[in-house]
């Protein structure tokens, strides 16, 4: 849907239109779907006194959420390519090669601006000077066009490349500038701020014993989103659910169980 | 809903029914979910914006407050920096906003404050007597510190729900943190296992579009739709809510971040290829389908996804590349899943498909009964008559810029469908109207307010 022709690197740096790792597709779709059933009950409720068809799709939830690709298409027949770890719209805006990792920076506008360079300055004043003194690069409507950011990024690139991604972090963060590395998942699940808000919990299940999930991202003061179990075996729940709610009778579910039916 | 459902639907087939019901000709006619819903936004970027536009799309009445004269920062973020959608506000006619504004801001009204003058923060008290859901995305407790956060709307209106959104959330360790779709994703953890591995030539590869900001606005929304049943329906109470965007990413890593929690192995990319299943990738196919056409990005060669995972769907695979000794040396789902089997049948695949476009990879795989779909870019998905009919892609005649093309919220709903009425307004578009109807301010007021740089 112009998502994975949009993910990746150029050709021009070895890339290929890319998947992304996870079933992003499935995991935006099923939050419009669980939206619209939402509002159908809202609706219900609220004045309709009645329910509804609600569909949904993985490719148009996908592509609900693709930016401008729509609208810049429509507008001059422009086609939304690929640009790597880089950000067509912003510069600085990106994710680049360090010594232990890959690191992102973030900021585009003036103020940003300079204090990401005042930051790779302390270390290597000739970039920062090599920058700030470039008169092509001074203003943020100069700063987009495809060898300005191949010139910013290869002259941040001179700083990252002897830096891990805690250094560059750490000079980053006291200019208060956005960054952050690329986090690998074993690091994800041991960073100190997350397990101190219980981003990650280990859900004891039942079935399956203990599991390290991602808790519920639904943070509320009166109703705060939470995780009960992982899943169920196959119909664990039969007995229940035929019971009270199909009102079946101990016969009855022999009998479909007999019959393969549950 | 059968009572619902008139004798002429029941004898329709069930194609013809959901043409009729969900006819996006007459989504105007129908009434919107969210109707009387009053929902205002101190958003900016794409995670609030978009959260507040999805609750827009579905029918509430959105109000948008931005700075005064340049708005927020993404009506100045757009590729080659070109500024396509005219006038920036009636004060500068000869300025525009980018598209990076685009696809966030639909069918709001927009009201501009410059919260640091005492006169916005008492606006800003007086729209919230009278609203029912806050979108915020500033630095987590600023809102507070002003004296216009949850607690204090709350002591006016007990019925507030109040949605802050951002990077890191409002507490803990590193609440201070500054954030950025991308930094949600490479932080969050998606970052690290998308892209090709170092062997293949590749690195961890972002998802090109800002996808931890639309994708945890409509978590948000969600959320906030939620919360709206449970207070009419159930308490009466209004709501605090937090949505951290590194939180939303590692909600649905769930799978590795349990491979993690019980194996202890740390998920790597694995590019166009999927861990789990085999075949269920993407295949470069050697010949571009417009090799003639001046725009780089359709002379590059094409991609075809195809799924052929299923021990019988293998087969047919195979037979159809003329290679059916693969077939006998992977009979099994688990004996061609690992990444040895792996990296030995797609290169056999994309032999097979040098010589084709995507387009006849597509064919051929659709005449072997095989799932499959061709890597498309955004022109060639506007091109599909599909998405239009269906109304999730559509040419509107918006009232300020003309025709633009543009996504609808894709949740289908048959009896109070979302619309887009306008894609965005201009800086400060509906001060009078926000200002007269909300505050009950006279027009010499506003003027005094506007020429003071209030508004």
């Amino acid at each position: 849907m112009g998502f994975i022709h949009g993910t990746g690197a150029p050709v021009a740096f070895g890339g290929t239109p890319t998947r992304s790792g996870w079933w992003l597709a499935d995991q935006v779709g099923g939050t419009f779907a669980a939206m619209g059933a939402m509002a159908a009950l809202f609706a219900r409720e609220k004045f309709l006194g009645k329910g509804q068809f609600v569909e949904c799709t993985a490719a148009e939830g996908v592509m609900r959420i693709i930016d401008y690709n729509w609208g810049w298409h429509g507008m001059d027949g422009s086609v939304r390519p690929r640009y790597g770890n880089w950000d067509l719209a912003i510069n600085i805006y990106a994710v680049n090669p360090c010594a232990d990792g890959q690191i992102m920076v973030g900021g585009g506008h003036d103020r940003l601006w300079f204090r990401i360079w005042r930051a790779v300055g302390k270390d290597r004043p000739e970039l920062e000077q090599h920058i700030c003194e470039d008169p092509k690069l001074r203003v943020v409507t100069d700063r987009l066009p495809h060898y300005m950011q191949v010139e910013t990024y290869t002259t941040m690139c001179d700083w990252t490349k002897d830096k891990t991604r805690a250094q560059c972090e750490k000079s980053l963060q006291e200019e208060e500038v956005a960054s952050g590395g690329v986090s690998f998942l074993d690091e994800v699940c041991e960073f100190p701020h997350y397990k101190y808000r219980g981003h990650l919990e280990i859900c004891d299940d039942t079935n399956y014993g203990k599991v390290l999930i991602g808790a519920s991202s639904f943070i509320g003061m009166n109703t705060p989103g939470r995780i009960k179990w992982i899943g169920r075996t196959v119909g664990q729940d039969n007995e229940d659910v035929y019971r009270r709610l199909a009102g079946l009778d101990r016969e009855r579910l022999k009998a479909l169980r007999k019959g393969g039916v549950i | 809903m059968t009572a619902a459902v008139s004798k002429n639907l029941k004898d329709m087939t069930f194609e013809d029914f959901c043409r009729t019901v969900f006819d996006t000709t007459k989504r105007f006619e129908k009434p919107e979910t969210l109707k009387g819903v009053r929902v205002v936004s101190t958003t900016q970027y794409i995670l609030g914006p978009s959260c507040a536009c999805y609750l827009a799309e579905l029918g509430a009445e959105t109000i948008k407050v931005e700075l005064p004269k340049r708005g927020e920062p993404m009506r100045h973020t757009t590729p080659f920096n070109e500024p396509f959608l005219y006038p920036l506000s009636r004060w500068m006619p000869d300025k525009g906003t980018g598209l990076g504004f685009f696809g966030a801001n639909a069918n709001e009204y927009f009201l501009s404050l410059d919260f640091h003058k005492p006169e916005a923060i008492q606006i800003m008290k007086r729209l919230a007597a009278k609203t029912d859901v806050f979108c915020e995305n500033y630095r987590a407790g600023t809102f507070d510190r002003w004296g216009i956060g949850y607690r204090q709307h709350a002591q006016v209106n007990p019925r507030t729900i109040y949605q802050w959104m951002g990077g890191f959330g409002g507490w803990g360790p590193g609440r201070n943190r500054a954030s950025y779709d991308i930094l949600g994703q490479a932080q969050g953890g998606c970052f690290s296992i998308t892209g090709w591995h170092k062997e293949y030539g590749g690195m961890p590869s972002k998802q090109t579009i800002w996808i931890m900001d639309y994708w945890g606005g409509a978590i948000s929304a969600f959320n906030i739709i939620a919360c709206l049943y449970w207070r009419d329906n159930v308490s009466n109470k209004g709501n605090f809510l937090e949505y951290s965007q590194v939180h939303g990413a590692q909600r649905h890593l769930t799978d590795f971040i349990s491979l993690y929690g019980k194996t202890g192995v740390v998920a790597q990319r694995f590019g166009n290829w999927e861990p789990l299943l085999c075949v269920h990738g993407i295949l470069k196919c050697g010949k571009s389908s417009y090799p003639n056409s001046k725009n780089p990005q359709e002379q590059e060669v094409g991609f075809c996804f195809v799924s052929a995972y299923k021990d019988e769907d293998f087969v047919n695979l195979c037979n159809l590349i003329n290679r059916p000794d693969l077939a006998k040396k992977y009979p099994t789902h688990s004996d061609r899943v690992g990444a040895d089997a792996q990296s030995a049948i797609y290169p056999e695949l994309e032999k097979w498909a040098a010589d084709k476009t995507k387009e006849q990879a597509w064919e051929e795989f659709k005449k072997a009964g095989l799932v499959s779909q061709p890597v498309w870019n955004s022109k060639e998905v506007s091109a599909q008559e599909h998405y239009h009919l269906r109304g999730s892609l559509a040419w509107i005649d918006d009232p300020t810029f003309g025709d633009v093309q543009t996504q609808v919220l894709p949740a289908l709903m048959s009896e109070t469908p979302p619309r887009v009425r306008w894609v965005f307004k201009p800086v400060g578009a509906d001060n009078e109207y926000v200002l007269a109807k909300l505050c009950g301010y006279s027009g010499s007021h506003i003027a005094e307010l506007e020429q003071k740089e209030i508004i």
